[in-house]
């Protein structure tokens, strides 16, 4: 009795972290650059299995072996990098990407991964994003740009008239699951040993200029995810409900003198 | 639980204010020289879930290393990153009235505010107003014109009594700046210089070229009525779906509370 209390409770939690991942999604809706994200879970049974037998596995059967104890957890969160639509706006400072690849930031000594190319100047004339990130060339380097009146090609060459203002720094992950989602909405490269985790795109990917990449939330899928964990949450809480009541029955009524 | 409620509000603040840009874009599609802003958003702020310790864990047992950053990341919703001006060249209309001038290409107008703050603007629909017995050229909302070195002009007049426009309008003073898009705007249709505008440089020929002046023309508000339209539907809906995710929020709270 007291196990399905932990197994309603863990699937109650749960729907809650995911509705929490689709509401995000739902708000940015409208965020530049905004890759939606779907929360993986996995239940307790198969993990421990995992983690005990790993070369094992297809020998074993959860049931045998470890009993029917089952709880369900947030397991990952993976971005779906899918292209977003571009926009146009015919503003200089706007950027956007079509193929795959990142723009590379700088905050602090860390360099981030972001697809948003709403960018802006700051007081000493670098190119960064409206939240104060620096934009990196090609050496790692902040790019200054004073005047509104430079181009930029579809490599990422940035010229001003005659003068060359050097190229943007364009990365992609060798792997996907290697980049990882941080504290302020970008993504960083968690690989940090292996040299060739971010690779260069050579010509498969066109930056244009006067344009900004739209999120990727499809907003009619997140609605129906965010209905179905709410009923999932529902029927948890039922389940938890009727577990609450067996066990009253239990303490009051068996064995009563 | 409060997470829920948290990105749900957050999309309801930040999209109700998109709402209030696209609207003041919309309400301002007849003002002579308006330009056009858009919002730009961020998500906000990512905290850790803490619903899976297994990449600590995992380390110890297999010895393998410790991949930094595999912790589930929840969002918290969405903000505003900047407003910004998308300076797009409006349409010249034609009026009768020979004191008013549109510009065709880059730069705006200089300004003197009675405290003798520069401002710029693109709107040129310009008045005299008498001092004393002096004529000096002034916008509707009382600045002054000014010429290419900051200073107000005086209108020249002919010996019959009609304004010299040949002398006025090259008179007229126009700049130009390094990076117009950081400019602040002021109010009413004005705006001012910022340290990512960099300083206004006189469009004399010497460092800037002096764009084409239309007179008797004024310059369009640049506002696409269609595209905004579709953007406050948008906005809309996106304010909307907020909403459900605050409703969802406040139905499992519900549902928790009437567990016992």
């Amino acid at each position: 009795m007291v196990r399905g209390f932990y197994t309603a409770g863990s699937g109650m939690l749960t729907q809650q972290k995911i509705m929490n991942t689709v509401g995000q999604n739902m708000t940015n809706s409208q965020t530049a650059g905004y890759k939606k994200g779907t929360l993986l879970t996995n239940t307790f049974d198969q993990e421990l299995l995992i983690r005990l037998e790993k070369d094992n596995v297809d020998n074993l059967t959860a049931n045998n072996e470890i009993g029917a104890s089952i709880i369900r957890y947030p397991d990952k969160l993976i971005a779906d990098h899918e292209q977003g639509g571009l926009d146009e706006t015919s503003r200089a400072y706007d950027m956007a990407l079509l193929g795959e690849g990142f723009f590379v930031v700088q905050k602090g000594d860390k360099q981030l991964l972001t697809r948003n190319g709403q960018f802006t100047i700051d007081t000493e004339t670098y190119l960064c994003l409206p939240t104060g990130e620096r934009v990196l060339n090609t050496s790692g380097q902040p790019i200054k740009l004073p005047n509104d009146t430079f181009k930029v090609d579809v490599n990422g060459t940035i010229t001003d008239g005659r003068s060359k203002k050097g190229s943007l720094m364009i990365v992609k992950p060798t792997n996907y699951e290697m980049i990882s989602r941080t504290e302020e909405g970008f993504f960083i490269n968690d690989d940090v040993n292996n040299e060739n985790a971010l690779v260069g795109v050579q010509g498969e990917t066109a930056v244009m200029q006067g344009y900004y990449e739209r999120s990727n939330v499809d907003i009619g899928q997140e609605m129906t995810s965010i209905m179905e964990a709410s009923r999932a949450f529902q029927s948890c809480s039922q389940t938890m409900k009727m577990i609450d009541q067996i066990t009253l029955k239990t303490v009051t009524e068996l064995g009563k003198v | 639980m409060n997470t829920t409620f948290r990105i749900g509000s957050s999309g309801l603040k930040y999209h109700q204010k998109n709402l209030d840009v696209i609207g003041n874009n919309i309400a301002n599609v007849n003002t002579y020289g308006f330009k056009t802003e858009r919002m730009s958003f961020s998500s906000q702020l990512y905290t850790s879930m803490q619903g899976n310790p297994r990449p600590a864990q995992d380390a110890e047992r297999t010895g393998e290393p410790l991949i930094e950053g595999q912790d589930i990341m929840t969002g918290h919703g969405v903000r505003t990153a900047s407003v910004d001006t998308l300076f797009e060249q409006g349409a010249p209309y034609s009026t009768d009235n020979p004191m008013d001038y549109a510009i065709v290409g880059e730069g705006m107008f200089g300004l003197l505010t009675g405290s003798g703050e520069k401002r710029y603007t693109r709107t040129g629909n310009f008045i005299i107003s008498m001092e004393g017995n002096k004529p000096f050229l002034k916008t509707t909302q009382g600045d002054y014109v000014t010429d290419t070195k900051g200073k107000k002009i005086q209108v020249p007049y002919k010996s019959g009594g009609e304004i010299d426009f040949s002398k006025l309008s090259p008179s007229i003073g126009i700049f130009v700046f390094p990076n117009k898009y950081a400019l602040e705007q002021a109010g009413g249709n004005t705006y001012v210089e910022t340290i990512q505008s960099g300083k206004a440089i006189p469009a004399d020929g010497k460092k800037a070229n002096r764009p084409e002046i239309l007179q008797s023309f004024l310059e369009g508000s640049s506002v696409d009525i269609s595209r905004q339209m579709v953007d406050l539907i948008v906005a809309q809906k996106a304010f909307q779906f907020s909403a459900k995710v605050v409703q969802v929020g406040d139905e499992v709270e519900q549902i928790v509370n009437s567990l016992r």
